[in-house]
């Protein structure tokens, strides 16, 4: 008996070891990029807190946390009945491995993670919640959330695949309905509509600030690397809303007088690149890294860890409480652009969106090895890109560091493609130009 | 319309090794013909009015425009590979097997109900939508309890109306009380057949026959057929045990003509005693009519569905523990197609019984190719000697196979 627990500890003690020491080599390597600002620092405390010096969530904290495993639950809810929400969707490739003898082979990576920390009980911020909400979206979350039942109280939410029609969002407005008494017996704290109205502010605190950020983040030449906010976007799963829409502040306050300074990261001509598909959960910071380290930047995302999370704000018609209750539903669903719904076309529309705005000239199409979903709208993408004129390339990736090398010349090649396209585009309308002079 | 002459070769390859299994009883000649014209004419003739991919649909709400709609169940390698290029690399068999099927032009006229099982199916239903065809899909709430049973009755009226709405006709009481009890008569005939058949007919016969329900075009037709069977089945002499190991196979569905499984296990000495996949279980699933009229029909489907749909298959589980105990089982081969990652979830829990129950299981993965069927040859035979070994220890050597 004696053995077992020793051997479970040391097993305890080789993984802290290791993916600490993953986790602080991926922050320095995204601290160490160019022109860092200095009001993105407890952005970066705040991940060295969670996944190297595995603190809890906040020791001046007193409110309970409750883990959710999607950007799909709403916040609001958990904030409106007293606790905190810590969103648990994990990049580690020690959890990763640990998780890799539960969960089947072909599974996602994120899941095996999530699994991982469930089972090692190493990760604080994991053990401090009172429960998790684990939503129903793709066929590896709907059976996690069978399996992980065994080590954490788990409740799952239904995410109905359609979005169009009122009545989708009516199954999730009883959806979330039905999380309600969930919420308040595992806080102890009713939810009233003062305190629901209380959670949608204070999440649209943080939202306001990320449409200022974002408005910054499309300035071209870039104020900040993709990487940094890549990290900054990920700190928002472990610090509670407030506290990050405060940093923001100070953040945006920062990138405003770097606007004024002219001071940039990146050159006129450097290639701008979006990464969209499958989340980039701290520290698998891989992609990101490697686009930057490349010679590209990170101009925008399109992924749930990323700007999808905050993008849309919750717009209250009805400020009784089914009228905020139905706010949250359709806020949740609607403009959700994950692949898990039937109908996703929106997800084009929005990569068109985003295409103009950060002005971008080249897609990283990121799929997680086993994330299906992502990969068949890949196709859908590839043709719409095509018409557009702007090069994608589709990465493949697990949690591991042995595809490096391999990713960093396909990414490489990539950028001097964007590059020699500019180039050529650029002769094409000189040439153009001369014609039409002559 | 694909060029066919592949596909014919692998329907008619399939059927005839098959036959050669099956004795020669005159009544099975039906179920053979049953299969040719589902497969081949009817796909050629492609007038279906109503087209399900799958088989997770309440069959009474398809039945009732008076014949059998015309399931894609999704068996064929041919046709998987008629959709390559739409679908990502990852993307199970079936799901790529009834893609292909579609995309090939057939059900251009007709309305495709689509059972979201799985995340394949939901991109699949997106896929047939953006190419203009009529696709009605219908969600499981993953949970089952009070309120989701309302919340599934939504989704059965919401296919109760896309149909009505193709069909131009309502769907009235009668003529849905009319097809229950169809239904209800066909289910009570396989059970019948199911247990006449274990000493007369080898697994992959019966998995035939049985998957041949999804092919019929008259349902009364083909309970009729299935009835004669079994009567001429309780009259021939039941085989002597053959000392053989029997096998329950579950996990992913299996669906004619990837018989690559059956066959191989047949082969290599064991005895296919039972097929438990949610197609099969659904077709076995008697319920009578007395209970029909007590509860909501759209009840007793979802409360029996055992489709991989679920946070957690209790349904599934609760069955293949009842089977276990009922059946002699003396070992398991769990079926994974490649990519159906929902069983390789499932397994876990199904382990733990097994090993309750001492009941060895073998994990099984493969696609619809064959290039791997040496390699589980050696695998299944070395499966088959311990389960022998295992008899031979239990019941003495006479009663092992050789």
């Amino acid at each position: 008996m004696s053995e077992t627990i020793q051997s479970g500890h040391r097993r305890q003690e080789l993984f802290i070891k290791k993916s600490t020491r993953v986790a602080a080599s991926y922050l320095n390597r995204a601290k160490a990029l160019s022109e860092m600002p200095e009001a993105a620092k407890p952005f970066f405390n705040v991940l060295e807190d969670t996944y190297v010096k595995l603190r809890e969530l906040s020791e001046k904290e007193s409110r309970k946390t409750i883990g959710t495993l999607c950007v799909m639950v709403p916040s609001e809810l958990i904030y409106a009945a007293g606790a905190v929400p810590v969103r648990l969707c994990s990049g580690s490739y020690t959890a990763y491995s640990i998780g890799d003898d539960t969960i089947p082979r072909d599974a996602c990576p994120l899941v095996k993670a999530v699994m991982g920390f469930g089972e090692i009980k190493a990760l604080p911020v994991f053990e401090q919640c009172s429960l998790l909400v684990a939503p129903v979206t793709c066929d590896c979350k709907k059976k996690l959330a069978g399996v992980i039942d065994s080590v954490k109280n788990t409740v799952p939410l239904h995410i109905p695949p359609l979005k169009k029609e009122d009545a989708d969002t009516e199954v999730f407005l009883r959806e979330l309905y039905r999380l309600i008494p969930v919420l308040e017996g595992a806080t102890g704290r009713e939810i009233t509509a003062g305190s629901l109205a209380q959670g949608i502010n204070i999440v649209g605190e943080a939202q306001y600030e990320m449409s200022e950020f974002l408005w910054y983040r499309r300035h071209d030449p870039a104020l900040l690397h993709g990487t940094q906010v890549m990290a900054i976007m990920n700190a928002y799963s472990y610090m509670p809303a407030d506290a990050w829409a405060r940093q923001m502040h100070r953040l945006n306050r920062e990138m405003k007088s770097r606007l004024e300074q002219g001071k940039f990261v990146s050159r006129k001509n450097q290639p701008r690149i979006l990464v969209t598909g499958s989340p980039i959960a701290f520290p698998n910071l891989k992609i990101p890294l490697l686009i930057e380290e490349m010679g590209g930047i990170l101009a925008a995302d399109e992924t749930c860890m990323g700007e999808r999370g905050l993008y849309d704000p919750v717009s209250v018609i009805d400020p009784g409480f089914d009228g905020m209750m139905r706010a949250l539903a359709s806020r949740y669903t609607k403009p959700c652009t994950c692949p898990v719904f039937v109908d996703n076309s929106q997800r084009v529309y929005r990569i068109r969106q985003m295409i103009r705005e950060h002005k971008i000239q080249g897609i990283i199409y990121h799929v997680l090895r086993g994330c299906l979903v992502y990969d068949y709208e890949y196709q859908i993408m590839e043709e719409e890109m095509g018409k557009l004129n702007v090069p994608i390339i589709r990465v493949e990736s697990d949690y591991n560091e042995e595809d490096v090398e391999q990713l960093r010349i396909r990414i490489e090649a990539f950028i001097e493609l964007i590059k020699l396209k500019e180039y050529a585009d650029l002769q094409g309308w000189k040439n153009l130009n001369k014609n039409k002079r002559k | 319309m694909p060029d066919l002459s592949t596909y014919k070769k692998e329907m008619k390859d399939v059927l005839q090794r098959l036959v050669k299994t099956m004795p020669a009883y005159k009544e099975l000649q039906f179920f053979v013909k049953c299969v040719i014209n589902h497969y081949l004419a009817d796909l050629e003739k492609n007038n279906s009015n109503i087209v399900v991919i799958g088989s997770n649909i309440p069959e009474e709400l398809v039945l009732v425009q008076g014949k059998m709609p015309y399931w894609i169940l999704g068996g064929s390698r041919v046709s998987s590979m008629w959709a390559d290029d739409i679908v990502p690399r990852d993307t199970d068999p079936v799901s790529r097997s009834g893609l292909g099927y579609v995309l090939s032009g057939f059900a251009e006229k007709s309305l495709i109900l689509i059972p979201l099982v799985s995340d394949s199916t939901r991109k699949l239903a997106y896929i047939l939508k953006s190419r203009g065809l009529k696709v009605h899909t219908c969600h499981f709430p993953p949970v089952k309890d009070a309120q989701t049973f309302l919340e599934w009755r939504r989704q059965y009226e919401a296919c109760r109306d896309a149909i009505a709405l193709h069909l131009k006709r309502p769907l009235t009481k009668r003529a849905l009380q009319k097809s229950k009890e169809r239904i209800s008569m066909a289910k009570m005939q396989i059970q019948d057949f199911m247990e006449v058949s274990q000493d007369t007919l080898n697994g992959t016969s019966r998995m035939f026959i049985l998957g041949s329900y999804y092919c019929a075009d008259n349902l009364s037709e083909w309970n009729f057929q299935l009835e004669c069977l079994t009567a001429r089945l309780r009259r021939e002499h039941k085989r002597q045990n053959s000392g053989k190991s029997k096998v329950l196979l579950l996990g992913s569905p299996i669906y004619f003509p990837n018989y690559k499984v059956p066959f191989l296990i047949e082969e290599s000495g064991l005895e296919l005693l039972w097929q438990a996949d949610y197609t099969t279980l659904s077709m076995q699933g008697y319920t009578g009519l007395e209970q029909m009229r007590k509860e909501h029909v759209a009840d007793i489907f979802y409360r029996n569905d055992t489709s991989p749909a679920y946070v957690k298959n209790d349904s599934l589980y609760e069955r293949i523990e009842k089977l276990l105990t009922e059946k002699e089982i003396d070992g398991v081969v769990y079926h994974v197609l490649k990519g159906q990652i929902e069983y390789d979830f499932e397994l876990g829990h199904f382990e733990e019984l097994f090993e309750k129950l001492n009941i060895p299981v073998f994990r099984l993965e493969t696609d619809y190719n064959y290039q791997d069927i040496e390699q589980l040859r050696i695998r299944l035979e070395a499966f088959s000697e311990i389960l022998n070994q295992r008899r031979y220890r239990r019941f003495g050597k006479e009663t092992v196979a050789v």
